[in-house]
């Protein structure tokens, strides 16, 4: 197809020349006519008469002579008639040059002087006859005329004209040849010119048909078009209108535009009366927490990325005041036009129930299958360990067999158990730095019993990995299992490599290396599905469950990761999951472990109290110290110097008042904090308030008992709050803020002074950045857990957007995240004064009961 | 501590005597059995045993309820507690620590080996 560009272009210029080259033409034919033929033969004729004239003077010059009478007149009148001839033919014919008009110019000066010597001659001659001289001399005198006569000048005149006359045709002749060469030229320049003004004229037809070609093309295109368009918005039309899901179109500011009947079913509330109400308000029930309704906020700002899904599961509201689980999906409509959004509602009330039945039957079922699993493998253990008498070797191997296909029957219910609670979200992962090399050295341990069996080699490499943020079981679950997928495909005297590694971005990549006989690529996708063996006879033949690889990837997933696997048929395979990596600046996190512990020293009687201070004091962090006797708590005093005496006064008949009391009176104890337990009243014990620090009635909540104890050990003073930030303007706006609050405030710029702080003057409440210079919030956060900053209140105040793992990894004692850009100064404080409770307004009090000492 | 006599606690029969098959001809100890938590805090008054093994899910008494109605009572007031359970998850286990008893044995046991587990989970003597 020819475009517009391919035609041939006839310029402006070209016509124009071609115009010219015409008029030339023109001027050319005007001068190219034949030469003046009649001036010629004037000219010549004149000429020839000249000569005629001139011989008739001379002739009758003879006559006279001989006697005879003159024909032609005097010689006078003769000579006047030939001058005035000559005159005459001064006016030369056109054609002649200038040059060749004084050429002739001169022979006729020629033949004028030779006409004068000729008069002069005549007029000797006629005075000679008049005075009668002799015979002789006028015969001399004639003869001197006849031998120069005039009449052969006027030949020579004539053939010097005609000479010229031949040069002047010559030239003429070879002017026309030009002129005809050059008109040829011109001529072909004009047809040129014309030749290509037809074709540009036929291009340009055919860029017209093309053209009209091309839109009659488009206009059934955009027919075509409009037909599909109408036919895809009844689709989807359709799609609205049969939707099981609430399908709502928003408006910028977040209104509802369109409202399809799913959701009018939902809602409970008709089309008509949702359009250009405020969605979230609507949508939402009162008990949406503010965490779950900031990121559907967000996304419903202009400033979403387009075509990014936010999904969440919320408790939503009915019109009719009722709520319900559902799925909320919101997004940005991709689009110039103006700002939409779209949301997608879903019930989920029947998911949720079906759930809850099947976690209920899963966890009943696993249960009932127990016990009577327990009975079989009981039964069969005795029988197999001979405790009822030797069995008859035949029988030995039947009970084996019923014992250990019992055992497998055990290990599916409990891995069924696992990846169900996996599923349901219910795994807990306790994180905390593990050592890589230590937990495959761990896990390694459990499987060489199967690997000798196998005689397949375990290897590790491990240098330099470091350590891991995981739960420490739960990662050795799954190297295990790794592990022993690798021992049971690897062939006999192989090898089992594990290799653990510190990559570029900060994490470790763990590598589980067999040279098995590899897993086909069509076969991998489906590996870690459930019961996903590679054939049917693999679970027999290799005794697993077929859920080790779910159960790997659901702990792997839980933790931020993910398992490839990379293999090549008969070249073994390889399994991968990278976990993050502990930062260590040259092995930072041991040196600044943090052993530190407050000791407590709990005196009861109560067995049952015992244990349970015993469980919940450790859990948070605390050495506990126990004793029933006061006796024996005077000695614990003595030696442990516990930090905090808390005494149970149910059983003690008063020995727990005397012990108080002599506590009050040493100066080595008297300040010692002592928080009392006790089943009824200060008053009721008739016990005076201001000897302790605090007293708790019977049962007691554990909370206020931990923050009791806090505030028992604290030192006195206002409330300390210790500023982590190594940006020097927040710190100081901050500790402004928290000054004007009443608190004291210590700051610290990068993690280790923070750590270093925290430990020499333990604040009451930490405000912590997450990116740090030398120790960052994790691991600051890691290391005060391991001691008696464990409990302490933390708000993390970052820039960053954290996912719910890393809050769980920033958590301390009460502990609530805040993001700078979003939270605002009001939240800030008011999360400070949740988590001082009290402090602010109690400041100096903490020092008094020690004091006033009965 | 030494042991010499043993409460087992279970409402199953079979597990019971499995158990005291395991206690008795494994361990050497002699072996008391109750069927309810009721049973057990009355048993324990009476046999005085050395240690308790108690099942977690039974009718009626549960097994934590159980260990404090144990602990309520002065002759048991001490008595090592060690809990039998099907769940055995480490929460549950944590659970279980604070309430006061020394150990959690999981279901289902090897009876070839609960006795060395047992001393296993035993402040030595």
């Amino acid at each position: 197809m020819s475009t517009p560009s391919d035609t041939p272009r006839l310029s402006k210029r070209s016509v124009v020349l071609a115009t010219g080259a015409l008029a030339l033409l023109c001027v050319l034919f005007t001068l190219g006519r034949p030469m003046p033929a009649a001036e010629h033969d004037s000219y010549r004729t004149r000429m020839r008469q000249l000569r005629v004239l001139s011989a008739e003077l001379e002739q009758d010059t003879l006559r006279t002579h001989i006697g005879l009478p003159r024909v032609h007149g005097s010689s006078r009148e003769g000579l006047a008639a030939l001058r005035e001839r000559v005159s005459e033919l001064r006016a030369f014919p056109s054609f002649l040059s200038e040059q060749e008009r004084r050429t002739l110019d001169e022979v006729l000066d020629d033949y004028l002087r030779a006409l004068a010597d000729e008069e002069a001659l005549l007029v000797h001659l006629e005075e000679q006859r008049a005075r009668g001289a002799s015979e002789e001399e006028t015969t001399a005198t004639l003869r001197l005329l006849l031998d120069s006569p005039a009449s052969p000048e006027a030949e020579r005149l004539i053939n010097t004209y005609l000479q010229l006359y031949e040069r002047a045709l010559g030239r003429a002749e070879r002017f026309r040849v030009t002129l005809f060469a050059v008109s040829l030229l011109l001529v072909a320049f004009v047809l040129a010119v014309l030749m290509r003004l037809a074709r540009a004229g036929a291009a340009l037809n055919t860029l017209n048909a093309e053209l009209e070609r091309r839109v009659e093309e488009r206009t059934a295109a955009l027919s075509t078009a409009n037909t599909e368009l109408r036919e895809s918005e009844a689709r989807k039309a359709a799609i609205l209108e049969s939707s099981l899901d609430a399908i709502i179109s928003l408006d910028e500011a977040g209104r509802i535009l369109d409202f399809n009947p799913a959701a009018e079913h939902i809602f409970r509330l008709p089309r008509s009366q949702a359009l250009g109400r405020d969605f979230l308000s609507l949508a939402l029930a009162a008990s949406v927490k503010p965490e779950q309704r900031g990121p559907l906020e967000r996304a419903l700002r202009a400033d979403a990325p387009p075509g990014r899904a936010t999904r969440l599961e919320v408790s939503a509201l009915r019109t009719d005041g009722a709520s319900f689980p559902a799925e909320l999906t919101l997004l940005r409509v991709r689009g110039t036009g103006p700002t939409r959004f779209t949301s997608y509602v879903r019930d989920i009330t029947d998911r949720k129930e079906v759930e809850r039945l099947k976690n209920e039957f899963v966890s009943t079922v696993s249960h009932e299958l127990r016990t009577p699993l327990t009975s079989i493998r009981g039964s069969l253990g005795l029988l197999e360990g001979g405790v009822l008498g030797e069995l008859p070797a035949q029988a030995q191997d039947m009970v084996r067999i019923a014992r250990t296909n019992t055992e497998r029957l055990i290990r599916l219910i409990n891995d069924i158990l696992d990846l169900e609670k996996m599923e349901a979200g219910k795994l807990e992962l306790k994180l905390q730095p593990v050592e890589a090399p230590e937990v495959i050295e761990a896990s390694f341990n459990g499987l060489r019993a199967m690997a000798d069996t196998a005689r397949v080699r375990l290897r590790a490499e491990s240098e330099g990995a470091g350590t891991v943020r995981a739960d420490r079981d739960r990662l050795i679950q799954v190297l295990t299992n790794l592990v022993s997928n690798a021992i049971k495909f690897s062939p006999a005297d192989s090898e089992v490599e594990v290799r653990a590694a510190r990559d570029a971005r900060g994490q470790v990549r763990f590598s589980v290396v067999d040279q098995g006989p590899g897993i086909p690529e069509d076969k991998r996708g489906r590996l870690f599905g459930k019961f996903q063996q590679l054939d049917s006879s693999d679970t027999r033949s290799k005794g697993g469950t077929g859920l080790g690889l779910a159960i790997s990837q659901a702990i792997v997933e839980q933790h931020g990761g993910h398992i490839e696997v990379h293999s090549e048929p008969g070249q073994g395979a390889t399994f991968t999951f990278s976990l993050p990596a502990v930062r260590m600046g040259s092995g930072t996190v041991s040196r600044v472990m943090d052993d530190s512990r407050h000791t407590i020293l709990v005196v009861t009687t109560d067995l049952e109290l015992s244990g349970l201070l015993r469980g919940l004091l450790t859990q948070e962090g605390y050495r506990v110290l126990r004793t029933p006797s006061p006796q024996e708590a005077t000695q614990l005093i003595e030696v442990g110097a516990p930090d905090v005496l808390v005494m149970d006064t149910q059983w003690m008949d008063g020995s727990g008042m005397e012990l108080v009391r002599r506590l009050r009176e040493e100066p080595r104890t008297r300040e010692l904090p002592v928080l009392m337990l006790a089943g009824r009243s200060p008053q009721e014990e008739g016990l005076v308030q201001p000897m302790l620090v605090d007293w708790m009635e019977k049962p007691f909540d554990e909370g206020r008992f931990l923050q009791a104890l806090r505030y028992a050990i604290r030192r006195p003073g206002k409330a300390r709050v210790l500023i982590v930030d190594d940006d020097v303007a927040t710190r100081q706006v901050l500790r402004a803020q928290l000054e004007r609050m009443g608190a004291a405030c210590f700051e610290a710029e990068d993690g280790e002074s923070a750590v270093a702080l925290a430990r020499t003057t333990p604040p009451d409440l930490i405000v912590l950045d997450v990116g740090l210079p030398r120790l960052d919030g994790f691991e600051v956060v890691d290391i005060l857990r391991q001691g008696k900053g464990r409990g302490t209140p933390l708000i993390v105040f970052t820039g960053q957007e954290l996912s719910s793992v890393d809050q769980t990894q920033l958590t301390l004692g009460l502990t609530r995240h805040l993001t700078k850009a979003r939270a605002s100064e009001d939240e800030l404080l008011s999360s400070v004064k949740e988590l001082l409770n009290g402090l602010l307004s109690r400041q100096d009090e903490g020092k008094e009961p020690r004091k006033e000492l009965p | 501590m030494t042991i010499r006599k043993v409460l087992l606690v279970d409402d199953e029969d079979d597990i019971r005597t499995i158990g005291q098959l395991s206690l008795s001809r494994v361990g050497g100890w002699q072996t008391v059995l109750a069927s309810s938590g009721a049973e057990a805090v009355s048993k324990a008054a009476t046999e005085g045993p050395d240690l308790i093994l108690l099942d977690v899910m039974m009718p009626g008494m549960d097994g934590p309820t159980t260990l404090g109605k144990l602990r309520a009572q002065e002759a048991t007031a001490k008595t090592p507690v060690i809990f039998m359970t099907a769940k055995i998850q480490k929460q549950e286990v944590a659970r279980y620590l604070e309430l006061g008893a020394v150990g959690v044995i999981g279901k289902p046991f090897d009876p070839m080996t609960l006795p060395a587990e047992i001393k296993r989970l035993l402040p030595p003597a």
